[in-house]
This record gives structure tokens, C-alpha cells and sequence, in this order.
């Protein structure tokens, strides 16, 4: 059966060392689930978010994953709205990867939520001015699309596809993938968007607070184009870590470069719009009665944070991957991808957690925060999903379409 | 069968049933009922609901008696409020007193009563009737058996003092407010009432009493502020503490050194010729006085208090030339101290003085102060292990009476026995206890006398609005089954009612005071009471009686202070740099004793006040000892060890740790689950039984 | 005439000069409100305190260091209000006839979005099921309903007596409740009659013409959130320290 499931042309390893992989991550998911267990039936005061801390580990890593998982979008932007032929060859795992980060943070929401069987009142009394509002709906319609993004992957599955109405389905369901590509786009653009401005709107939280553009704070948009930029090269990460854990090549070295070069041309960017942004920022937080020197006198969240941010792990990797001699040596191409991937994943906690923890009441303190094992549990349980669900579609589906070509040859 | 199916037909049945069922109740029916049952969790409370009323009545949970004003439904409280001018609290409640409507379910309630062991690893519970029994033996085979009183002046107090004189061997202590006992003490006269005028001093001299923070009635802040500027109020304290940020003056000095303090501004007033000649001539061992004083230079105390020579000097001069001034003290401040500040009011010529210490009359009605002043004991004076029953009236507000000094008293190898009439549980892990069950407020009539921190007199009835629970007793009727036990009668037998009626009509029969009335919120003339009657329902409704301003004549005080002065112990001289451990209780609201679990908003839940075994540290010792805002603390005296919890606050004095007294962990357990170690064990007791600063060292435990 | 009056806008002016740091006002609005006391987990983070006084202090070491108490309370914004504005499912309104910003606790479901949005930390998380000693749960307010584990609740200037005064308006034939017959629980359990509570609209309020004074502020006013709490103080210190913002006073806490 195992053997049959297997697409024509390509090997895997065998179904021993299969199990193997997956009996660490199934122990971890049964972890997890029991921490999930715990935090709805006992509330959440089984994690360590307290009123100040009221967002904690799990928002700032759902922003994370979504920021990360917008690889998918924005690859099915490229191939089918613009027609760049060449990133056929990721599609399928970018889409899977992009399933698992929002099917994820849905789930993790879910938890995170004190009482999730009331999150539909959102549709019920929506108010329009929120931008939670805006990030649930699309997140709601995004995933559906995915959900339909993903179908077809799964019916080419070699066994799938003997069923004949299968394949009809599937050919019908293909054609319409430049519709689907294009309404995810559209859904994930303002989904990543959105999340940006939740922060962004926080007049009351100056560190975050960023004037309007049009309706949107900077955030929304800073948020997009920082999505779009590292999400190629979290492809280009993603790739290169299943064709190192399979040992095999999956895609012509050239994918990677032009993953590389894709990333690299958006993060300069949005690294120029960044430090425009901040220096805006810099020059009017004052008018709030904020002094901006005032936040970063933190040891630990010191102006370091901010360099590292737009320097070290912003405008260096774009240089390096927009460099033809960088992306022609994998190792610094994939380091740089990585360092860009590390700056979007340190802006996503600066967003959040740093936001948190810095006083905004002239007898508050600085706090810090520990999430609580059940707050690492749960989100570990994500990540051993997703590798589950990867692990399948990499061993059952055709995840990289010039696997076959590659071994052939 | 199989192949007859084609994917058109599956597919329309399951679009087609998802439509049905769209259309059917069915998912809007299920989305309705989540949507209820998440806001209807069966676990939730439900608050029940009946006819609001508002019912008027005092609060008995310490002297100062606030009127208080009970929203119910039905007969049940659901909140308090102060009675608006109300003579004495003026419509102010403390944070206990806000919340004394939940004590009838405290957590620690006694629902029966109980024998602890001598170790109080185990108890076993008892019916009223065995307990009786066995307290019965108890009692007829013990030679010393001490009735505590916490709340001397109530009609029960004369009960338990005439049962004192009856029985060959009870005595009755009554424990009176500190400073009073001293003015007895020196006055040589156990059955002079006073009280503090503190509303017309021109000058107030406070030896770390948290005049603000529950000292006297909960008023007494906003009545200061009003007059601000018109009253001078200096805060000797090595804490800035609430009372001291609001002072008109602050004093720094070394904690454990008022004593030292006292005996200089003392010797000022004599070597500057600050003391009138009647004050002189009242105290009939002054020469004795003026030699033991020479010693206390000011240039000597200010080496062991801290405090300047020259702001002692200006100090002693204030209290002298602001007049009326009157010096007042802590509760927690040893005997020492306070005989030493009230020798201050003594030559400044503050006692019998309005403004300063008045003398109170007799309230009528009673047996006689002075017939119970001559059962009276001071549980000090007691020798050491010859107690073999301490008998403990906790039924107010819980007992403050150090465990470590009962101990003392107590015959030793663990045969001692307390019976506790409480309606909470109060473990005292040395002895054999009984604890009776008594009833708490609003389920009980009781009289309750007015604040020390006012000239007059007072008296007012605590009404009963709800049913007392079986098998409670309230002190009245536990008197009486005392009494029966010892086959002792007394002068006054009957239900509760009966016995404070009694009283009220003598009270009425002496035409004397005023009564406030809280149905026309105005003050009237007993005189202008046509029938007992009327005075009695006035006080049930929540009024109260105020004596005239008629006191004891102070000229003919006398006083012979130096067998109490010269006994003063000597203030112990540690090098300045010495860490030292002090117990506090921080706030009127603990007191040691047992309060609304809801408390926690103002201790647990925002750090307002200490939790159980927090302290307070200064950033620069805590700097010293690495030690952070939160950590864990180890400190060990000679006495002992004990961990507490550091906060850090600028308003400490250096080198000094400040442990809260509180004893509850988590207001919703039960003080029999409460793990909570008491910080007072660690300190040594001075006279009185006041713990005094003691040396200690820390270290930080990393966990 | 009435009906041409402008509807009353609720607010608090809170002498800081005259509060000792009782806590009355706290306990005061636990016991109206149906809030329930901490279980043994609860620290001073996860607590539920709709009225918190903290203290402000002028950053001296003993013995300058000087003190006073704030309490905070929802400064009822009345600008943009930050907690209002966020709310995905409208579980916060603003009420135009008060301008008091009311929860919604039932429509709630628990993001903590709002708490990211308000600057004054006055919004409260139940990380715990409400639980009551046994019988102690006989003394809730009636006029409130108790919540539940996993929404988010905070004042709301005591709600139910505005509900009752607007109720005994009706039952009078009159439009408006009468401001004799509305005040907050806090306000009416301090001591020191540090809180003042009143109509802003009414130019001849106490608490109007007291929020005018020179001695007056509010906590964080540049954020343009126009707060109907004021605080006043005639102690120099305090106006400085409350201007100087916590960002450039940072302390170090932790106790995560
Ligand atoms: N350092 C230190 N020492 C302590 C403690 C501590 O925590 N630390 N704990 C202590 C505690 S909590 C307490 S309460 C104390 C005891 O504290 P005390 O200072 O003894 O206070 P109360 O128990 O309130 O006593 C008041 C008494 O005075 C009586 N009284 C009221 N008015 C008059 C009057 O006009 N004339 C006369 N003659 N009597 C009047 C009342 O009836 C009542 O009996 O001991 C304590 N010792
Ligand atoms: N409403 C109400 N009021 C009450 C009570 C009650 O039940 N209800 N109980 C009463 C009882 S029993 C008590 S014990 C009290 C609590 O009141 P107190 O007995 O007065 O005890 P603390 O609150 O501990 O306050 C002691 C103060 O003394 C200061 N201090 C410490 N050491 C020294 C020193 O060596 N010298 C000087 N000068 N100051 C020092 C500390 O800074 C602290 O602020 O409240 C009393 N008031
Ligand atoms: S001061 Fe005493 S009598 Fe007054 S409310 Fe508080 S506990 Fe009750
Ligand atoms: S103080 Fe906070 S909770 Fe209150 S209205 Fe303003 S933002 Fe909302
Ligand atoms: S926690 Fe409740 S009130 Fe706050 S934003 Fe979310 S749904 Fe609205
Ligand atoms: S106004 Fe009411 S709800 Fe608000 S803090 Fe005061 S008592 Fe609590
Ligand atoms: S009740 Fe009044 S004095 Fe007490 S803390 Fe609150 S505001 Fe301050
Ligand atoms: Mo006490």
C-alpha cells in the first residue's frame, strides 16, 4: 500500500525509517494536546500571560508563522497571477507550508481565545473599525482558499488519481487556480496587512502606534511587503531543509537563486520604507509625551534591538541576496535567507512582546514574561503538525514536481 | 449495488443535504445554545434577588464602633456603607468594617466546636453539650483559670468580672488600650477612663501611631485634613508610612528607640522649665523623676535615635508651648513606651484637658469600673507558668493577644488549656484548646462602647439581622453557661436582649448624654426620651449614646510614675548598622485577625498592602544583599528562621525589615490549611508583650 | 427645559493630596461589582482589581523619597477610546446618554485585544472561574450578574446604580436619573472624600469646576484619549513626575 501511495519516478526511505522520523513528532503533538486540554478546561490561567502581558508567546508566534507562511501567497502571486514559470517547481510545497501556518495559527487562536465558542459573535456583531475584525475574516476566507489550494496536490496523489471523477475534479479545480491564486493574494495581502495595523492602531501604546495611510496605519503595509519579501526566502529555507533531511535534491539549484534574488529585491525594500518609517516615528513619539530614547533604556531592550532589526539581520541579507556572487554559493545564499527570515521573526516580537512589556503609566514598571510550559507545549504541537503534515505530503504527494526530472537524470 | 451510485448523485445528496440543513432550526438552534450556555455556565453564581432595604447598625469589629448602613435583600447584607454623620465615624468605614458582611461564611468559620491537641496536628470536633462537659471538669480541677476580655467596657465585660469575684479561682484581665492602662498604671488607679481629644489638640506628638492608617476611627484623616493648617501633627517613625507623608512633620528615628526619645523630650520640659507647677506638684516622686531624667541628654538619645539634638530639643518645646498638645503611641508600642509618652502628657498638663487625654465618667448602667477594676489582673503581671486555663472572649474580631506571652503564662509541659469563645478557627499549637463557636456580627445583639479617639464617651447597640447559626453562642449567653458551669450566679441572667435592656433603661433612668438618631440623622438630649423605649430602638436602629462632656475631676490625680519609669528597659544600643526585624501589621484591615477573604484586592491581587509574610526593604540593603523587588528572603534571628517575600519601597528605613503580621495566605482557605509562618515568633518580646526591633541576618534564597 | 439640557458626561475628580492608600475604594467596588476575591494562584498581575490604587513616588532614596496614591480606575475615555475602537465583536460600547464606556461581558469572547489597547492597564482578564467561599456568594449585588472565566471586564462606573437611578427617573415620570441619586461605590466608601464623582457636562458641578482647576491633570493626556477621570494634587513633585512619563523613569520589576 505504502509503496503504492508513492508517486511514480521518485524514491523514499523506508517506511521503518519513515516511522522513525514521525514517532518524535507524534509524541510531541500528544504533548501538546494534553497542554491544550489544560487550557480549556482549567482557562487560561494555566499560562503565564497576566494583565499586562495580556498577549503572550502564542500571538507573537502566530504573527510569526503567518508572516512566514505568506511564502504561499505570494509564490502563487508570482506563477500563476504573473506567470513566473519557474516557481512551478516550489508551488506545491508552498502551499502546503502555507495550509500548516494558518491552519495553525487558527488553532492555536482557538486556545488562546477565553471563550473560543463565542468567536463567531465576530461575524454576528462585527464591528468594522476593528482590525481584529478585518485579521478574522480573512483569515476565516484565506484558509478556505488554501483548504482549495491544497486539494489539488492531494488529488495527484498517484492512488487518488485512478479514481477517474478524481481527475476530473482536479482538472476542473486547476483551471481555476489563477482565481484562487488570486482572491488568496488579495485575502492574505490585507490578512498580513491587517495584523500589521492591530498593532499599528494601539493609540495608546505609542511604541507601536503609527499614523494612518489612508485608513491603515504604516504597519499595514509595512507588514504586507515584509511578508512578501521573506516569504520566498522561508521557500528557499524550507526546500533546502527537506531536500537535507530526505538527502535529496529536490529543485534545480537555480529555484533557489531566484527564490534568493525575489527576497532580496523586496526586503531592500522594505527595509528603505522601515527606516523611514522609524525615523517618522522617532520624530513625533514625543508629541505623545514619550521621549523614543525612553523606550530603548531597557538593557534588554536597548537600541541594540533596533539596529540588529534594520541592520544586521535587514539590510545586510538584502545586499547579500540581491548580490549574484552570494546567491551563486548555496551556503551564503541560504545564510542570508535565514538572517532575512531572523529579522522578520525579531520584528514580529519587537511588535509585540516589547510593546507589552515597556510602561506606558508613570508608576508602572518594566515586566518581563515567561511563557508557561503549557504556553511552549501548545505551540510546539503546532510545529510537530506541521512536520507531520509536510512529512506525509512530501512522502505521498508531489510536493516538487522536478524531483522526478532531477533523479532521472 | 455500488456502481449504481454515480458521482452526480453523491454529490447532490451531500450539497443537497448541506442546504437542508441550513435551512432547518437545526444549526441556528446549536450556535443559540452555545451562545447561552457559554454565559451560563452552571458553576457561575447567580445573585439572588428580593426587596432592597437599608438597615442601620454598628459595627463591632473593633472600639471604635462606626455606624454602619447595610444594603439587604431580604434580611441578607450585600453591602455596607458608613451612616452619614455619625458622631463617631462620620459616615467612614475601615476597609474590614466595609467588608463584615461576609465573616458569617468565612472559610474559617467554626460550625462546631472543636478540641485541638496540644501540637494542633489534629482536632476533633465536639456537640456543645460535650464540650461544656468537658470544659466542666476542666475547670473545677484547675487552680488559675484567666478570663481575657479584648473589649473591656461591654455589658458582657461586668459579667465576666463579677464571675471573677464569685469563683475563688478566676480572675478577670481585661486587656484596656495601651495608653489608657499607663494613665492607670501611673495614676495608680485601675478604674480611670480616658480618651484621646485628638480633634482639639493644637499639637499632635505621634510615637509611629498610623494616625491615618487605623489607629482610631476610620474619620480620622479626612478631620485632620479639614483643619489643615490649624493643627500641627508631628510623626516620630523610621518609616514614611501613610501617616507620616501627611504629617506636618516628619521625624526619622531608629526603630526601638521611642523610648529613648520620650525620656529626652521629658527631660527638656524639666531642664527648661516647660512643666506648669500643678503638673509638677502632681507628681509626687518628681525629684526621684529629674534625677533618673538627667541621663537623657538630648545629645545622649540622639546617638541611639538618629534624631538631632537640636530637633529633640524644638520637639519638646513644640509639645509644651502648642497647647493643648497630646502625645500618643502605637498599639503595638511595649508598656515602656507607652508609660514614658504618657508621663509627656502628664507634665505637659494633657491629662484631664480638652484637646488632650479626657477623663471619661462611668458610663450608667454598669456594675461599677471601679468594683471590676479589683478582680482585674494584667496578664503581665501574672507569674510565669501559673496559668492553667486562660479563658479567651475572641468573639469580636479575633484575639491580638501575643501567643508567645499566654505561652509564658501557661504551666508548662504542654498541660496548659485555652477555651476560646470565637467564631473562627485560632490555632494555639502550645496548649490544649477548646474553641466554642460564637456567632459574628449582624447575627447577634451586642453593645459595643465608642472610639478612644474622641473626649467622650460612648455606647451603641450592634443589632442581629440575621439568624445565628445552631450551636453558636454569643458572649452574653457564653457567660452565663460559664457562670452555670462554675455554679457561680450571676446578677443578671436572661437572653441577650433582656440583659441589654436592662442596661439601656438604667442608661435612660440617668437622664444623661445625647442619643444620635439615625431616623432624623440629629442628636437629641436623653432627657427629651420619653420611655426606655425610645432610647432603646434608637440605639437598635444604629444610633448612638454619647455622654456628656462631664469627666473626672484631674486635679485630684496624682502621680507616683517612677516605679514604672525607673523599670523601663533599657533601649538596646545596637551599632547602627545592625539589620533589624520588625513585625507590623499595616493596616487597621489585619490586625492578625480574620478578615473578608475579598481582601485580597488590597493585598494579593495589587500589592497595596503586605500579604502574608511579605517585607518591606530598602533598595540600598536589599542592594547590599543582592537581593530584588520579589525575592525570596531568609531570615534568621536568634529565635528562629523564616522565609519571606522582599518588596522593595524607598519609604523603609536602611538596615531595617519591616514583616507583615498578617497571617492568611489565601482568604478563601481556611486558617486550618494556611501554611503561613508568623514573623512575631522570630522577635523578642518586651513588656506587655510588644515585639521589639530585633537584630537579624539575610540572605537571599535562590529557589 | 429638560429635554434641551445636554445629556450628562460622567467623571471623577480624585484629590491625591487627601488619600491615605486605604484601599476602601477597591473592596467598595469588588463588593458592588461581584468581583470575587483571588484564588491561591492569583499574584498581583492576574488579579481583578477594576479600582487599583498604586503609588506614585518622586524617585528619591530614603529619607527625600516622597509618595502618593493614585487610583486608577477606566479613565473613561471619551476620545477615540482605545479599548472600544479594537473590540472585534462590539463588546464595548460607549453610551452617549453617560458617555460612560460600558463592557459587555456576555458578548466577550476573551482576545485580551482591548487590554493590549488600554494605556491605563484598567482592563481586567478572568484567568479564573469566579469562586466564592461557600455562602458568601448569598451577598452579591443583585443588580449585577457574575462573570465568567474567559472574558475581560473593568469599571464601568458602577452600572448598575446608573441602571437603578435611571429606573427610579422612569418610575418618577422624570427624563433623567437625578445626579443626587447616582454616585459610585468607591466614591461613596472613601474615607477621606478623596473621589469625587459627578457630571462634567453640569458647569456648575463640583466635580466640573474642580477638573478646571490649576491643580487638576489627568494620567497621560498627550495620547489625546481625553480621559473623564481627573486627579489633582497641589504638590509641585507629583504634576512633574505625572508629566514625566514612565519611559524615561523606567524601574525594573519582574516576577515572571
Ligand atoms: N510589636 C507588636 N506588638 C504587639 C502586636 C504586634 O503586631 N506587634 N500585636 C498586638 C496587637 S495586634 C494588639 S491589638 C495589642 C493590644 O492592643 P491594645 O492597645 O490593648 O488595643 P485593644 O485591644 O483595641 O484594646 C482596647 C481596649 O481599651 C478599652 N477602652 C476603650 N476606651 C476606653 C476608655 O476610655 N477607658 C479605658 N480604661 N479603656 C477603654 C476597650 O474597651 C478595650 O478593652 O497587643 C499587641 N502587641
Ligand atoms: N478599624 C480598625 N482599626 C484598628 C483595628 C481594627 O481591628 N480595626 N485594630 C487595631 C489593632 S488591634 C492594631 S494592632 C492596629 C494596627 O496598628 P499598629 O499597632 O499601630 O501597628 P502597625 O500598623 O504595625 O503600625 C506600626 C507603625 O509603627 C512604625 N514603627 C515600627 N517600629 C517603630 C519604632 O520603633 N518607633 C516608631 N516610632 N515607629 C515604629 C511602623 O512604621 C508602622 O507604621 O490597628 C488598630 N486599629
Ligand atoms: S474602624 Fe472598627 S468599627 Fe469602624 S468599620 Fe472598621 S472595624 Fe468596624
Ligand atoms: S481607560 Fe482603558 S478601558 Fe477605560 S476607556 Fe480608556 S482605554 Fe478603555
Ligand atoms: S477581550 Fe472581549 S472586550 Fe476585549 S476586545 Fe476581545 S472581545 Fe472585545
Ligand atoms: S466607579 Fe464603580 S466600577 Fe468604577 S471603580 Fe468605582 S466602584 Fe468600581
Ligand atoms: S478609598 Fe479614598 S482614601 Fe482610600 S485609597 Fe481609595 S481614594 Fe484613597
Ligand atoms: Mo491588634
Amino acid at each position: 500500500m505504502d509503496k503504492q501511495l508513492i508517486a511514480r519516478g521518485v524514491t523514499r526511505t523506508s517506511l521503518k525509517n519513515f516511522y522513525l522520523w514521525i514517532l518524535p513528532w507524534c509524541l510531541l503533538l500528544a504533548v501538546g494536546l494534553y497542554a491544550v486540554f489544560l487550557c480549556l478546561a482549567k482557562g487560561l490561567n494555566q499560562t503565564n500571560m497576566d494583565n499586562r502581558f495580556s498577549f503572550g508567546l502564542w500571538i507573537y508566534l502566530d504573527l510569526t508563522v503567518i508572516a512566514l507562511g505568506a511564502g504561499a501567497f505570494f509564490t502563487g502571486f508570482l506563477l500563476y497571477v504573473l506567470k513566473r514559470k519557474e516557481l512551478k517547481a516550489v508551488i506545491n510545497s508552498a502551499v502546503v507550508i502555507g495550509f500548516i501556518c494558518y491552519s495553525g495559527a487558527v488553532a492555536v487562536l482557538g486556545v488562546d481565545v477565553g471563550q473560543p465558542l463565542r468567536s463567531w459573535f465576530t461575524f454576528w456583531h462585527p464591528n468594522v473599525h476593528s482590525m481584529l475584525t478585518e485579521v478574522t475574516f480573512c483569515i476565516t476566507c484565506y484558509l478556505t482558499v488554501l483548504a482549495i489550494e491544497y486539494i489539488p496536490v492531494v488529488l495527484k496523489n498517484r492512488k487518488l488519481k485512478k479514481v477517474p471523477s478524481m481527475l476530473v475534479f482536479e482538472f476542473e479545480l486547476h483551471k481555476l487556480m489563477v482565481v484562487f491564486a488570486a482572491v488568496g493574494t488579495f485575502l492574505s495581502f490585507f490578512h498580513q496587512g491587517s495584523l500589521g495595523g492591530l498593532y499599528g492602531v494601539l493609540v495608546g501604546r505609542p511604541f507601536a502606534f503609527r499614523p494612518a495611510l489612508g485608513i491603515w496605519p504604516t504597519t499595514f503595509f509595512l507588514f504586507i511587503l515584509s511578508a512578501a519579501a521573506v516569504g520566498p526566502s522561508f521557500i528557499m529555507l524550507t526546500t533546502w531543509a527537506a531536500s537535507k533531511i530526505s538527502r535529496k535534491s529536490l529543485v534545480k539549484p537555480d529555484v533557489y537563486r531566484y527564490l534568493g534574488k525575489i527576497s532580496g529585491s523586496l526586503l531592500i525594500f522594505y527595509i528603505i520604507l522601515k527606516a523611514v518609517d522609524t525615523m517618522f516615528w522617532i520624530n513625533t513619539v514625543s508629541t505623545k509625551g514619550f521621549s523614543p530614547a525612553g523606550f530603548y533604556r531597557m538593557q534588554e531592550f536597548g537600541t541594540w534591538i533596533l539596529f540588529t532589526e534594520i541592520v544586521v539581520l535587514g539590510l545586510v541579507p538584502a545586499i547579500m541576496l540581491l548580490s549574484r556572487r552570494v546567491r551563486a554559493n548555496q551556503k551564503l545564499l541560504i545564510t542570508a535567507g535565514a538572517m532575512a527570515c531572523a529579522g522578520i521573526v525579531l520584528n514580529r516580537y519587537v511588535m509585540t512582546i516589547q510593546t507589552l512589556a515597556l510602561p506606558t503609566l508613570p508608576f508602572d514598571v518594566f515586566m518581563s514574561y515567561v511563557p508557561s510550559w503549557q504556553e511552549v507545549a501548545t505551540f510546539l504541537a503546532v510545529l510537530s503538525y506541521g512536520m507531520l503534515v509536510y512529512s506525509f505530503s512530501f512522502r505521498y504527494l508531489t510536493l516538487f514536481p522536478q524531483e522526478r526530472e532531477i533523479q532521472s537524470v | 449495488m455500488n456502481s449504481k451510485i454515480t458521482r452526480r448523485e453523491v454529490l447532490q445528496f451531500v450539497g443537497g443535504s448541506a442546504l437542508g440543513v441550513l435551512l432547518s432550526p437545526l444549526p441556528w438552534k446549536v450556535l443559540d445554545d452555545t451562545a447561552i450556555w457559554t454565559q451560563n455556565w452552571p458553576w457561575t453564581p447567580k445573585p439572588k434577588r428580593g426587596d432592597i432595604a437599608y438597615r442601620t447598625t454598628t459595627c463591632t469589629l473593633c472600639q471604635s464602633s462606626c455606624g454602619m448602613r447595610a444594603r439587604t435583600i431580604g434580611a441578607q447584607p450585600v453591602s455596607l456603607a458608613g451612616t452619614q454623620h455619625h458622631p463617631f465615624n462620620q459616615g467612614a468605614l475601615c476597609t474590614s468594617g466595609l467588608l463584615a458582611h461576609h465573616l458569617r461564611y468565612h472559610p474559617s468559620r467554626v460550625k462546631q466546636a472543636l478540641k485541638f491537641s496540644v501540637q494542633a496536628k489534629s482536632h476533633s470536633t465536639l456537640s456543645a453539650d460535650d464540650a461544656f462537659r468537658e470544659l466542666s471538669a476542666v475547670l473545677k480541677n484547675s487552680s488559675s483559670v484567666v478570663i481575657v476580655d479584648e473589649r473591656a467596657g461591654r455589658t458582657v465585660s461586668a459579667l465576666y468580672a463579677e464571675l471573677a469575684a464569685s469563683a475563688r479561682t478566676v480572675s478577670y484581665a481585661p486587656v484596656s488600650a495601651r495608653g489608657i492602662s499607663s494613665l492607670n498604671r501611673l495614676a495608680g488607679n485601675a478604674s480611670l477612663q480616658a480618651g484621646y481629644d485628638v480633634d482639639n489638640a493644637k499639637c499632635i506628638l505621634s510615637f509611629g501611631a498610623p494616625l491615618f492608617d487605623g489607629w482610631g476611627t476610620p474619620s480620622l484623616a479626612a478631620r485632620f485634613f479639614d483643619k489643615r493648617g490649624t493643627q500641627k501633627l508631628i510623626q516620630i517613625e523610621p518609616v514614611r508610612s501613610r501617616t507620616a507623608e501627611m504629617a506636618s512633620k516628619w521625624i526619622v528615628s531608629r526603630p526601638g528607640t521611642d523610648l529613648a526619645a520620650a525620656l529626652s523630650f521629658a527631660h527638656v520640659l524639666l531642664e527648661e522649665r516647660l512643666v506648669s507647677a500643678s503638673a509638677l506638684k502632681s507628681i509626687t516622686d518628681i525629684d526621684e523623676l529629674a534625677l533618673f531624667l538627667g541621663a537623657f541628654t538630648p545629645e545622649v538619645v540622639s546617638k541611639q535615635t538618629g534624631i538631632p539634638p537640636a530637633t529633640l530639643r524644638e520637639t519638646a518645646r513644640a509639645i509644651a508651648s502648642q497647647t493643648p498638645s497630646v502625645c500618643v503611641t502605637s498599639h503595638a508600642a511595649g508598656d515602656d513606651v507607652q508609660d514614658a509618652v504618657m508621663l509627656l502628657n502628664i507634665l505637659t498638663g494633657a491629662v484631664g484637658t480638652q484637646g488632650g487625654i479626657t477623663l471619661r465618667a462611668e458610663i450608667p448602667g454598669m456594675r461599677s469600673a471601679a468594683a471590676s477594676a479589683k478582680q482585674s489582673v494584667q496578664i503581665d503581671d501574672l507569674p510565669d507558668h501559673s496559668v492553667n486555663v486562660f479563658i479567651l472572649d475572641e468573639s469580636l474580631s479575633g484575639s491580638s493577644i501575643p501567643d508567645t506571652l499566654l505561652q509564658d503564662k501557661l504551666v508548662s509541659g504542654g498541660q496548659g488549656v485555652i477555651i476560646s469563645l470565637s467564631p473562627f478557627v485560632t490555632p494555639r499549637p502550645f496548649a490544649l484548646q477548646y474553641i466554642i463557636p460564637s456567632t459574628v456580627m449582624f447575627e447577634t445583639l451586642g453593645d459595643t462602647t465608642g472610639p478612644f479617639d474622641a473626649a467622650r464617651s460612648g455606647l451603641a447597640l450592634s443589632s442581629a439581622l440575621l439568624p445565628a447559626p445552631d450551636g453558636t453562642l454569643d458572649a452574653l449567653q457564653f457567660v452565663q453557661k460559664c457562670a452555670e458551669t462554675l455554679s457561680v450566679s450571676l446578677s443578671s441572667t436572661g437572653s441577650s436582649e433582656e440583659i441589654l435592656k436592662k442596661r439601656i433603661g438604667a442608661l435612660h433612668a440617668s437622664k444623661r448624654g445625647q442619643v444620635f438618631m439615625t431616623s432624623t440623622g440629629e442628636t437629641t438630649d436623653v432627657k427629651q426620651l420619653a420611655t426606655a423605649d425610645d432610647l432603646w430602638n434608637a440605639l437598635v436602629e444604629g444610633g448612638c449614646w454619647i455622654d456628656e462632656a462631664v469627666g473626672v475631676n484631674a486635679r485630684a490625680l496624682s502621680f507616683r510614675v517612677m516605679p514604672s519609669i525607673k523599670h523601663t528597659r533599657q533601649t538596646q544600643t545596637t551599632d547602627s548598622n545592625t539589620l533589624l526585624v520588625y513585625p507590623i501589621v499595616e493596616s487597621s484591615a489585619y490586625s492578625g485577625k480574620t478578615v473578608s477573604p475579598l481582601m485580597s484586592k488590597v493585598s494579593q491581587e495589587s500589592g497595596l498592602r503586605l500579604s502574608a509574610q511579605d517585607a518591606y526593604l530598602n533598595p540600598v540593603t536589599a542592594a547590599a544583599h543582592q537581593i530584588e523587588h520579589g525575592s525570596t528572603v531568609a531570615l534568621r534571628t536568634k529565635n528562629g528562621t523564616m522565609n519571606v517575600r522582599a518588596k522593595l519601597d524607598a519609604r523603609t528605613m536602611p538596615d531595617v525589615i519591616f514583616v507583615s503580621c498578617t497571617a492568611q495566605s489565601c482568604g478563601n482557605q481556611s486558617a486550618i490549611a494556611s501554611s503561613a509562618q508568623d514573623v512575631r515568633l522570630l522577635c523578642e518580646v518586651s513588656s506587655g508583650g510588644s515585639y521589639t526591633p530585633t537584630p537579624v541576618t539575610i540572605q537571599k534564597v535562590y529557589l | 427645559m429638560e429635554t434641551t439640557q445636554k445629556s450628562p458626561r460622567y467623571g471623577m475628580v480624585i484629590d491625591v493630596d487627601r488619600c491615605t492608600g486605604c484601599g476602601n475604594c477597591m473592596v467598595a467596588c469588588a463588593v458592588e461589582n461581584n468581583v470575587p476575591p483571588a484564588q491561591a494562584k492569583v499574584t498581583e498581575r492576574t488579579g481583578m482589581t477594576w479600582m487599583r490604587v498604586s503609588k506614585l513616588d518622586n524617585g528619591l532614596p530614603f529619607p527625600e523619597n516622597r509618595s502618593v496614591y493614585l487610583p486608577v480606575s477606566c479613565q473613561q475615555c471619551d476620545h477615540h477610546t482605545p479599548c472600544q475602537s479594537v473590540c472585534p465583536q462590539n463588546a464595548v460600547e460607549y453610551d452617549i446618554e453617560s458617555g460612560i464606556v460600558a463592557q459587555i461581558p456576555v458578548r466577550c469572547f476573551g482576545c485580551r485585544y482591548c487590554m493590549t489597547a488600554c494605556p491605563y492597564h484598567a482592563r481586567y482578564y478572568n484567568w479564573f472561574d469566579p469562586e466564592w467561599a461557600d455562602g458568601i456568594e448569598r451577598t452579591l449585588n443583585p443588580d449585577v450578574s457574575a462573570r465568567m472565566r474567559g472574558v475581560v471586564e473593568k469599571c464601568n462606573f458602577c452600572h448598575g446604580r446608573l441602571q437603578a437611578a435611571r429606573a427610579k427617573a422612569a418610575a418618577d415620570g422624570r427624563k433623567t436619573e437625578s445626579e443626587s441619586d447616582y454616585t459610585t461605590a468607591c466614591a461613596e466608601c472613601c474615607p477621606t472624600q478623596a473621589i469625587r464623582f459627578g457630571n462634567l457636562a453640569d458647569p456648575k458641578s463640583e466635580v466640573s469646576i474642580l477638573s478646571k482647576s490649576p491643580s487638576a491633570f489627568r494620567l497621560l493626556e498627550d495620547l489625546g484619549t481625553e480621559p473623564k477621570v481627573y486627579f489633582r494634587s497641589e504638590q509641585e513633585w507629583v504634576h512633574t513626575i505625572v508629566k514625566k512619563t514612565s519611559s524615561s523613569e523606567l524601574k525594573e520589576h519582574s516576577n515572571g
